[in-house]
């Protein structure tokens, strides 16, 4: 009977109304019939959630205060993504209060009142792994969502993407970066490197486009400078009509091991994987053990995320030669798969 | 003709990509017979159907019917009309039709694993099988959160591509309108 009217009776089945696409997609991928009479028998399932959604969505509104009721009630949600990141205490109290005071410059310019000029460009100093793109991307979306950046989205980009390698090349490329900038956010990483061949290096001509950008563009782009904190320092001094431009430093310091653990579990988390209490032990005292640095230079948040999906790929390898897999087996990472990860760094 | 079928969730965003795809194509929506629409079996009499379609012309290799497929819930939906296009849906998208997944990124970015559905993991692994004839739209990108939900849907259902859009700002249309414009049918034409 399977044979004949497969996958025909399952559509046949999803058309009666005793069965829903969901269900009768996965029995076509796993080859089964549906057993009659039971077309809710989930069992065996892959799929992690069948939650059904709660609708919980407004419809497109036009200017006016449900706009900006609107624009309000996407702020509080991207702020909140904000508050989802791990630590980072002074650096979300800093784009709480960048966001809050362009925010009333915006309004009190559109209601024609005095406002001061207001120059967000930025400098984000930090070692690698330390948040810094992550919250610039988060920061584009605030400014979309208060309404001061038309786009929001993060253009990344670094030294190669903006110098070139002969005269006017360098201007032609920093303009094209720019111009897909426009409307968000432009993120310039190890911006310390523009600087780094003197005087008659092309970088110079970068720089000079990017500050002209910066100025020209100011209703519509922001610009954030990023690097390591001695380097930026160096290169801020160096590029005196810079700090004026970029009035706004928000440092990310290294993340202490506890918060690098709880970075680790809620990556975990959010790919459905857990440790066991052994692994869990383990993973703290590598987190704290001396000789054994994930702050500094080694890549503090990354190092981690590099860390787990090396013990994700152990964890696979390990099951390998096991025939009967359950969820349970799936989901978990022992101790001895962060022992393979550390030793394969 | 070819069919692509904008599939997903009730509320991902169908009915908008659909618009804006026919606004940037320049063309009226075809109704009843002339969008050749239902294809074939019997007429969907219940009130509601969506009844229309987009069809764009792929020069010598025929036309392609852009079509939206009633949502895909946790549940049967109550309308039979509704069902039966389902059931021919999901017909198409294991075979020749063009399975145009429509997840709606802002949902994922905010709730995660919660704002997608059964039928979502399911379509994703039916798009690890059929490779060209599968693409996951990640709608409303306009809004918050929806980055971190572009994100998570390429690690969670490791699509064989994925592209962004906005029914709202327009991003990502003029690209799927190429793309539709491209594809090419899977087997000789006349076989259908
Ligand atoms: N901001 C924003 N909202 C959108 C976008 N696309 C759709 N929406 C909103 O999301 C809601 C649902 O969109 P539809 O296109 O009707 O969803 P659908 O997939 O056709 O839903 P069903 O027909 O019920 O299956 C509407 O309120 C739209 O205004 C988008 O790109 N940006
Ligand atoms: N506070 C945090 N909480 C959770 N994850 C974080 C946090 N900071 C960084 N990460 C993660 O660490 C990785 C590296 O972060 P990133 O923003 O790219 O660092 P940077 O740009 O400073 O080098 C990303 O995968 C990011 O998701
Ligand atoms: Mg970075
Ligand atoms: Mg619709």
């Amino acid at each position: 009977m399977v044979a004949v009217s497969f996958p025909a009776e399952l559509w046949r089945r999803v058309e009666a109304g005793t069965l829903s696409p969901g269900e009768a997609l996965r029995l076509f991928r796993t080859g089964s019939a549906p057993t009659a009479g039971t077309p809710g028998d989930l069992s065996g399932s892959p799929s992690p959630s069948r939650k059904s959604r709660v609708p919980a969505r407004t419809g497109p509104e036009a200017g006016g205060e449900a706009a900006e009721a609107e624009r309000l009630r996407q702020s509080l949600a991207v702020l909140a993504e904000l508050d989802a990141l791990v630590g980072l205490e002074g650096v979300k109290r800093s784009v709480r209060e960048i966001g809050a005071m362009a925010r009333v410059q915006e309004l009190r310019r559109r209601a024609g009142l005095a406002t001061g000029a207001m120059t967000l460009h930025m400098v984000f100093t930090g070692h690698p792994g330390t948040g810094k793109t992550t919250v610039a991307r988060i920061l584009g979306r605030f400014f979309q969502a208060l309404g001061i950046l038309p786009r929001g989205h993060l253009v990344e980009v670094e030294r190669a993407d903006l110098v070139g390698e002969y005269i006017g090349h360098t201007a032609v490329k920093t303009r094209e970066t720019i111009r897909r900038a426009l409307g968000g956010v432009l993120f310039i990483d190890e911006a310390y490197s523009l600087a780094r061949g003197g005087e008659k290096d092309f970088g110079k001509e970068a720089i000079d486009c990017l500050v002209k950008a910066a100025e020209d563009h100011r209703q519509e782009l922001l610009v954030i400078l990023a690097g390591y904190p001695a380097e930026m320092e160096w290169f801020l001094v160096q590029n005196p009509g810079l700090q004026s431009r970029f009035p706004i430093r928000i440092h990310f310091p290294d993340y202490s091991p506890a918060e690098l653990y709880q970075i680790a579990e809620q990556m975990l988390a959010e790919q459905q994987y857990r440790l066991t209490a052994d692994a869990r032990a383990y993973l703290r005292g590598k987190l704290q053990g001396a000789g054994w640095s994930f702050a500094g230079e080694a890549g503090n948040a990354r190092a981690v995320r590099n860390l787990l999906e090396r013990a994700l790929r152990c964890q696979a390898l390990r099951l390998l030669d096991r025939a009967h897999l359950g969820r349970e087996d799936l989901m978990t990472i022992t101790r001895r798969d962060l022992e393979e990860a550390c030793r394969s760094w | 003709m070819r069919e692509a079928l904008l599939m997903g969730q009730p509320g991902a965003g169908k009915s908008e990509i659909l618009r804006a795809l026919a606004r940037t194509a320049r063309r009226r929506m075809e109704r009843g017979r002339a969008a050749g629409f239902p294809a074939a079996g019997r007429p969907p009499g219940a009130p509601g159907l969506p009844g229309e379609a987009l069809v764009l012309s792929l020069g010598r290799w025929g036309r392609l019917r852009v079509w939206e497929v009633p949502g895909l819930g946790s549940r049967p939906l109550p309308d039979p009309g509704l069902r039966w296009l389902q059931s021919r849906a999901l017909a198409l998208a294991v075979t020749s039709g063009l399975v145009l997944h429509v997840v709606d990124a802002a949902a994922v970015g905010a709730r995660g694993k919660e704002a997608l559905e059964e039928a979502d993991w399911e379509l994703a692994a039916v798009g690890l099988r059929r490779g060209d004839g599968y693409l996951l739209l990640a709608a409303q990108m306009d809004r918050p959160w929806a980055a971190t939900g572009l994100e998570r849907l390429r690690r969670w259902l490791e699509p064989p591509a994925v592209l962004p859009v906005s029914a709202r700002t327009g991003e990502g249309i003029a690209g799927l309108l190429r793309y539709l414009r491209r594809v090419r049918p899977l087997r000789p034409l006349g076989s259908r």
